[in-house]
């Protein structure tokens, strides 16, 4: 069997015994989602890069401290890369520019009077999103990553994170609760703002 | 369900994770009766499309190529110095640095003394009444030294018959001896400078003493400090022992 095909934990194994194919073999598997994870937390394709390095470079380093009976390998890269953006971003204090039209940090101008999420071309729509999610706290940016963007079932984003599934959940959905408030158009927020009141008690 | 409750649900309703199905009927009930709700609902909805959008639009993206280059690099460098591994180190840094200062000052000790090649007079005996001995002569062979014999101070060994020196006593309880080399020897040996047993004190041997030639074997070097040569190391080496009147050895040198 060739190294490329070979599953995660063997190719760890044979990395450990020092086999430079296995790593290869690793990083080719899996820097897409590392990179792809940073470049989604951060905005930054320079960071995403480094990160990535350094996430293999740790993983050399310090491989044996994987353990498989705690979760796949992805995830255990995942929080390293975790780690490492959260600390390069308090480090330089990342920035994502939002509107200026909008007081509360919405994305959507107030220029416009109709509902932009269904006019914008698909990928202007996309772009708002992904600033969208950039606007958002880590903690809650994080999970909408994970959970959204890289498809981690709950429990492979409460590995990376190291909480607990529940948290997971409740973190995602506060998450998309901003988000659809961030790119609720301004007229919509009017009136929401002036229909709070209203419940339906049905 | 009201209003409350399905602002709970919504995110889960629209990612469809509501496994169970009469809270699903009853979530999409209210939706049908609340145009509030309902909105919500499709704003949860369209973000999840979007979401799925976003995600395959980034799939795409890989990390520069640049980067793969880069960290195999790094993997070289670290098998080369795995292959060099950092020996063991026995000792700290500063024990060898001092180890070769040591036996450059005793390699130079010994050059000096070659090329000097100096006769050295007999010493005048120490005040306090530290013995003198003579230098002995080429002829001399090991003589039997009786123990209460006080006048008898010159103690060689029969192979030292190339060698001149003079050995005075300092108080302190430290031989020094003055080693020349006769020239016209046909085989001139060099030996060491004593070294001290720990028996007794330089003030024992007024009564005499002897020098004996003995054979150790060449790992007695190590006890003193001195270096083995471990390729040798089941040979024997000569050496030249001073035994005061009391039977107690009180210095040894080492002979080549």
């Amino acid at each position: 069997m060739q190294v490329a095909q070979l599953h995660d934990n063997e190719l760890m194994n044979r990395l450990l015994a020092g086999d430079e194919e296995a790593l290869v073999a690793l990083y080719r598997r899996r820097q897409g989602s590392i990179y792809r994870f940073a470049l989604q937390m951060s905005g930054s394709p320079a960071m995403a890069e480094d990160v990535t390095q350094e996430v293999f470079m740790v993983l050399m380093r310090e491989g044996s401290t994987f353990d498989a009976a705690r979760g796949a390998l992805n995830s255990f890269l995942l929080g390293i890369a975790r780690n490492l953006v959260r600390q390069r971003l308090a480090r330089e204090q990342f920035y994502v520019p939002l509107s200026d039209d909008s007081e509360d940090g919405g994305v959507v101008t107030e220029q416009a009077d109709r509902n932009q999420l269904d006019d914008l071309s698909r990928d202007e729509t996309i772009e708002s999103v992904r600033k969208a999610v950039l606007s958002l706290p880590a903690r809650y940016r994080e999970v909408v990553v994970l959970c959204e963007l890289q498809e981690l079932s709950y429990a492979e984003a409460a590995v990376v994170l190291g909480c607990a599934i529940g948290t997971v959940r409740s973190r995602l959905h506060r998450a998309r609760a901003l988000l659809v408030e961030k790119m609720r158009p301004t007229t919509e927020k009017d009136r929401a703002a002036g229909i709070k009141a209203a419940r339906c008690f049905a | 369900m009201n209003c409350e409750k399905l602002e709970t649900v919504v995110s889960a309703l629209a990612r469809e994770e509501i496994e169970d199905a009469n809270e699903r009927a009853t979530a999409l009930t209210h939706i049908d009766r609340c145009g509030r709700c309902a909105r919500i609902l499709e704003e949860q909805r369209r973000l999840s499309a979007n979401f799925r959008a976003l995600a395959q639009q980034m799939n795409a993206i890989e990390a520069p190529v640049r980067l793969e280059r880069r960290i195999l690099a790094s993997l070289q460098q670290r098998s080369v110095v795995r292959t060099f591994p950092a020996k063991r180190r026995l000792l700290p840094n500063w024990a060898g640095a001092l180890a070769a200062a040591i036996l450059l000052l005793i390699g130079g000790f010994a050059v000096w003394r070659f090329q000097h090649q100096v006769l050295q007079p007999p010493a005048q005996a120490d005040d306090g009444g530290a013995p003198r001995y003579e230098p002995p002569g080429k002829d001399q062979l090991l003589q039997e030294k009786s123990p209460d014999s006080g006048q008898d101070r010159h103690r060689v060994a029969k192979s030292v018959n190339h060698l001149t020196k003079s050995h005075r006593l300092n108080r302190g309880n430290q031989l020094r001896q003055d080693l020349t080399v006769d020239a016209s020897a046909q085989t001139a040996e060099v030996a060491t400078d004593f070294l001290s047993l720990g028996y007794g004190s330089a003030s024992d041997l007024q009564d005499g003493g002897q020098l004996v030639r003995v054979e150790l074997p060449r790992l007695a070097l190590a006890r003193f400090g001195l270096p083995v040569n471990m390729d040798r190391a089941d040979e024997r080496v000569k050496a030249d022992v001073l035994v005061g009147a009391d039977g107690l050895a009180r210095a040894i040198r080492f002979v080549r």
